[in-house]
C-alpha cells in the first residue's frame, strides 16, 4: 500500500474523511480535525509506521503535505 | 480549499492590552455576552497575582492574519512540599475559535514546556482531551473528583437535576424529593445530636489577618503538596479581587480564642429554577482536627437553613473530609470536572498523585474560573 493510500485510510478512520487527499488539505478543510483528533491521527501513524513523533512534529503536521514531509524524515517514503 | 498560508498561526505572549480582546473572544466562543468585568477578572488573576513573575508569561495568544483566535492563561501559585517552596502554573480560560481548534496544541505545548517551573497543572472538563494532555507529559491525579452535597431543600434539588437532565418523569418528581429528604434529614439530625461540642466558636470575618499566617504555618501537612494559604494570598484570592462578590463570605473558627480554621463560601443561583446554591470555595484546618472541621461544616449547614439555601456543597477537599461529611449526611457527588492532571519537572511524578489532592493544591479553582 502506498503512503497516499495509507494516509487515506487513516483519514477515513480518524476523521471519517473519504474524499481524495491533496497536499494542501488541512484542518480547516476536514471536519473534526482538531487537536484531539490530531493526537488520534498521530497515534495511528506511529502505530502503522512504527515510529515516534515529537510534539513539535505533531504541531508541524498542518496539512497532508506537511505530514508526508515529517514522515519522510522518519524514513517513510511514497 | 485552504492553502498553507491560511493555516499560519503565531503564538505570542499575552499582554495587558490583549485582555479585552481575549474576553470578547471567550464570550463569542461560549455564546455569552461580553462584560467589562471579564477583562477585569483576567487582569486581576494574571497581572495582579502575588505570585506572578516578570520572567514568566502570563499566558499566550494565537494570532492569525492579525486576529486573536486563541488564548491560554498561565496562573502561577506558590505551594510547599516537604519543607520547600515551589511555584506551580495552572491553566485558565483556555479558548480557541472552532476553525482554529487544531492549533490549540501550540498553546498547550507552550504551557507544558515551562521548564523553569517545578510543576504545571491543569484540569479538564473534556474527557476526550485527556490523551492530548498525557501526550504532552501530564500525569493524572486520581481521587479528586468528588464533592459533598448537603441537600437542604430536596424538592428544589430534584427539580434542578431533572430540568438539567431533561428527562424527568412524574414518578421521579414525586418520589426523589421524598427519598433525598428522608435520608438527608435523618442523617443531619443524627449528626446534630451526636456532635454536641461547643468548644469551638465560628464567626464571620471581613478579611484574613496575621492569625491565618500562623494557622497555615502550624497546620499544613509537610508531607502533602499544599498551596500557600497566607493572608496576602488569601485576601488577593477571596477579598480584594475586582469582581463584585457580595455573596462571598469568610467564617473563622476559634478554639480558646485562637484561630483553628476557616471556610470561604460563595452563593449562586443555578438554572432556570434559580436554585439557591452555596459552594465552599476553600476550607482549611489541621487535617486531623476533625472537631474544627465538623464545627465549620455544622455552622454552615445551620446558617444555610436559616438563609433559605437549597443546598451546600464542599469541593476541592481531601477524600478523608468528604468521608467525614458523608457520615454527617452529605451526598457524595461525582464532579463533571475530569481528573486533575499534573506534569512534574525534575520530580518523580509517580509520587505525586497520592500527595497532591485538590484541596492541597488549589484553594478556589486555582484559575478563578468558578467565580461569578
Amino acid at each position: 500500500m502506498s503512503l497516499h493510500e495509507t494516509l487515506g485510510e487513516i483519514f477515513g478512520d480518524v476523521f471519517g474523511y473519504k474524499d481524495e487527499l491533496s497536499c494542501d488539505l488541512g484542518p480547516s478543510s476536514v471536519a473534526g480535525w482538531d487537536s484531539i483528533a490530531q493526537i488520534a491521527m498521530v497515534e495511528a501513524l506511529e502505530s502503522h509506521f512504527d515510529i515516534r513523533l515529537t510534539t513539535d512534529e505533531m504541531i508541524e503536521m498542518t496539512d497532508v503535505g506537511a505530514i508526508s514531509e515529517v514522515l519522510a524524515r522518519h524514513g517513510v517514503q511514497e | 480549499m485552504a492553502s498553507r498560508s491560511d493555516m499560519i498561526v503565531d503564538l505570542l505572549e499575552v499582554s495587558e492590552e490583549d485582555l479585552a480582546v481575549v474576553s470578547a473572544l471567550t464570550a463569542s466562543v461560549f455564546n455569552r455576552v461580553s462584560h467589562p468585568r471579564d477583562t477585569a477578572r483576567l487582569r486581576w488573576m494574571l497581572f495582579a497575582n502575588p505570585d506572578a513573575d516578570e520572567h514568566i508569561p502570563k499566558g499566550w495568544v494565537l494570532r492569525s492574519r492579525g486576529e486573536t483566535v486563541g488564548f491560554l492563561g498561565n496562573v502561577l501559585r506558590r505551594l510547599s512540599f516537604c519543607g520547600k517552596d515551589h511555584v506551580i502554573a495552572f491553566t485558565s480560560d483556555f479558548v480557541v475559535t472552532p476553525e482554529y481548534r487544531f492549533h490549540g496544541l501550540k498553546l498547550a505545548k507552550a504551557f507544558f514546556d515551562q521548564g523553569q517551573l517545578d510543576y504545571v497543572a491543569c484540569s479538564t472538563g473534556n474527557r476526550n482531551s485527556i490523551p492530548v494532555l498525557r501526550r504532552l507529559g501530564a500525569c493524572q491525579i486520581a481521587g479528586a473528583d468528588e464533592a459533598a452535597l448537603f441537600v437542604l431543600n430536596p424538592a428544589a434539588i430534584a427539580s434542578y437535576y431533572l430540568e438539567k437532565k431533561a428527562h424527568g418523569s412524574a414518578f421521579a418528581h414525586a418520589v426523589l424529593p421524598r427519598v433525598l429528604g428522608a435520608a438527608s434529614w435523618f442523617k443531619r439530625r443524627l449528626w446534630a445530636e451526636s456532635e454536641g461540642s461547643h468548644a469551638i466558636e465560628v464567626r464571620g470575618v471581613a478579611r484574613f489577618d496575621d492569625d491565618v499566617d500562623d494557622l497555615y504555618e502550624r497546620s499544613h501537612p509537610p508531607d502533602k503538596v499544599t498551596s500557600c494559604r497566607d493572608s496576602m494570598r488569601l485576601n488577593w484570592l477571596f477579598v480584594d479581587g475586582p469582581i463584585d462578590r457580595p455573596c462571598t463570605k469568610i467564617r473563622s473558627a476559634y478554639r480558646d480564642g485562637k484561630l483553628c480554621g476557616y471556610v470561604v463560601t460563595q452563593d449562586r443561583k443555578l438554572g432556570k429554577a434559580r436554585l439557591e446554591y452555596r459552594g465552599v470555595r476553600d476550607v482549611f484546618c489541621a487535617l486531623d482536627d476533625r472537631l474544627t472541621f465538623a464545627a465549620l461544616a455544622r455552622h454552615l449547614v445551620q446558617e444555610c437553613l436559616e438563609d433559605g439555601m437549597d443546598c451546600l456543597e464542599f469541593e476541592n477537599i481531601p477524600a478523608v473530609l468528604i468521608s467525614q461529611l458523608a457520615s454527617h449526611g452529605a451526598w457524595r457527588r461525582r464532579l463533571a470536572v475530569n481528573p486533575f492532571l499534573l506534569c512534574s519537572k525534575g520530580e518523580d511524578a509517580t509520587l505525586l498523585p497520592e500527595k497532591a489532592e485538590m484541596w492541597y493544591l488549589v484553594n478556589s479553582d486555582g484559575d478563578g474560573g468558578g467565580w461569578q
